[in-house]
């Protein structure tokens, strides 16, 4: 019944950083939408740990080479998508403002992202692979 | 706060706030499966409960603390190095060629970094295509790459820019703090990380 809470909250918190970042893009002081691609970077960042707990079977072992360098990658696509609306702002195809409601959707977003993995990546009663 | 832990016992159920407590306790519990090799110590002493918590919380996650660290600062160096490219895009302000330097310190990153400490010291299990020596030669060309991008990187920012008492020092700087960034997270993930938690 817990895992139901956290996945209404997860889910909340989801739809609170989008808002945020519809919300850079949108308003019709900036209604500038090139900030959308960091979309991209959402959908991106689990990608490395999802390989590298494909690729080391070793479980019993407290770290790893591939595991570490999945945290490496992860944490550069976390800074990516920081550092892209504000090279936008920089260069003045988006306004500060608009800047800043993109970095703080995107401060909620990988929260959430995060939260999912602590809630639900290391509990024995929820697999990835039920689904 | 955390402190009162070790008198009451981990997680007491006779804390008169469960309300409060049960976050943390949520929180906590996900995370007994990293440091189940504290909770033998924390029965045997009670009282310093919390403080040994905090020590093996940093053993046990030091290779990923250590990763993140190095990634922020890799990353952080490309994206100051993007933004000069973005800002100053002609030749005069900021010349291309200048980007050299970081493509040799990521390089020199790669090559740090694909040589295990185990290697070099000649205790790992497998020898490898040349072994110790190969190992050694390697990282002692990926080391040489590093410092000399870095004091390229410093080379372009004074010979380039604050020498020729340029109006715009901004891309210099940019350069250098890019080598700077890209050099100490290649220090930190050879490092920062140790080999005993791989086994």
């Amino acid at each position: 019944m817990a895992g139901v809470k956290a996945l209404v909250a997860l889910s909340f918190s989801g739809a609170i950083g989008l808002t945020f970042l519809m919300l850079g893009c949108a308003l019709e002081d900036y209604g500038v939408y090139w900030p959308l691609f960091v979309l991209i970077f959402y959908v991106i960042s689990p990608i490395p740990y999802f390989i590298a707990k494909r690729v080391t079977y070793d479980s019993d072992a407290t770290s790893s080479a591939c595991r570490e360098l999945a945290y490496f990658f992860t944490t550069g696509i976390v800074v990516s998508a920081f550092g892209f609306p504000v090279i936008l702002a920089r260069v003045a195809v988006i306004k500060w403002g608009a800047c800043g409601l993109v970095l703080a959707g995107n401060a909620v977003i990988f929260l959430t992202i995060q939260g999912f993995f602590l809630v639900f990546g290391r509990g024995d009663d929820f697999s990835w692979e039920q689904w | 706060m955390r402190t009162d832990w070790g008198g009451v016992g981990w997680a007491g159920p006779a804390h008169p706030h469960p309300g409060v407590w049960l976050p943390v306790a949520v929180l906590f519990s996900c995370r007994t499966g990293v440091n189940r090799g504290c909770q033998t110590r924390r029965d045997i002493g009670l009282g310093q409960g919390s403080r040994c918590s905090e020590c093996m919380d940093w053993g046990e996650k030091r290779n990923t603390v250590a990763s993140i660290a190095a990634g922020v600062l890799f990353f952080t160096g490309w994206w100051i190095i993007i933004d000069a490219a973005v800002m100053y895009p002609n030749m005069e302000q900021f010349n291309h060629s200048y980007h050299a330097c970081g493509v040799i310190a990521t390089i020199a990153f790669l090559m740090i970094n694909a040589v295990s400490n185990g290697q070099v010291r000649g205790d790992s299990y497998s020898e490898g295509c040349l072994g110790q020596t190969g190992a050694r030669i390697w990282l002692f060309i990926g080391f040489m790459l590093a410092f000399g991008s870095l004091i390229a990187s410093m080379w372009i920012l004074f010979g380039g820019y604050v020498a020729k008492e340029k109006a715009i020092v901004y891309p210099g700087i940019a350069v250098f703090f890019q080598n700077a960034f890209i050099f100490f997270g290649g220090l930190v993930f050879k490092f920062g990380r140790t080999e005993d938690l791989w086994q």
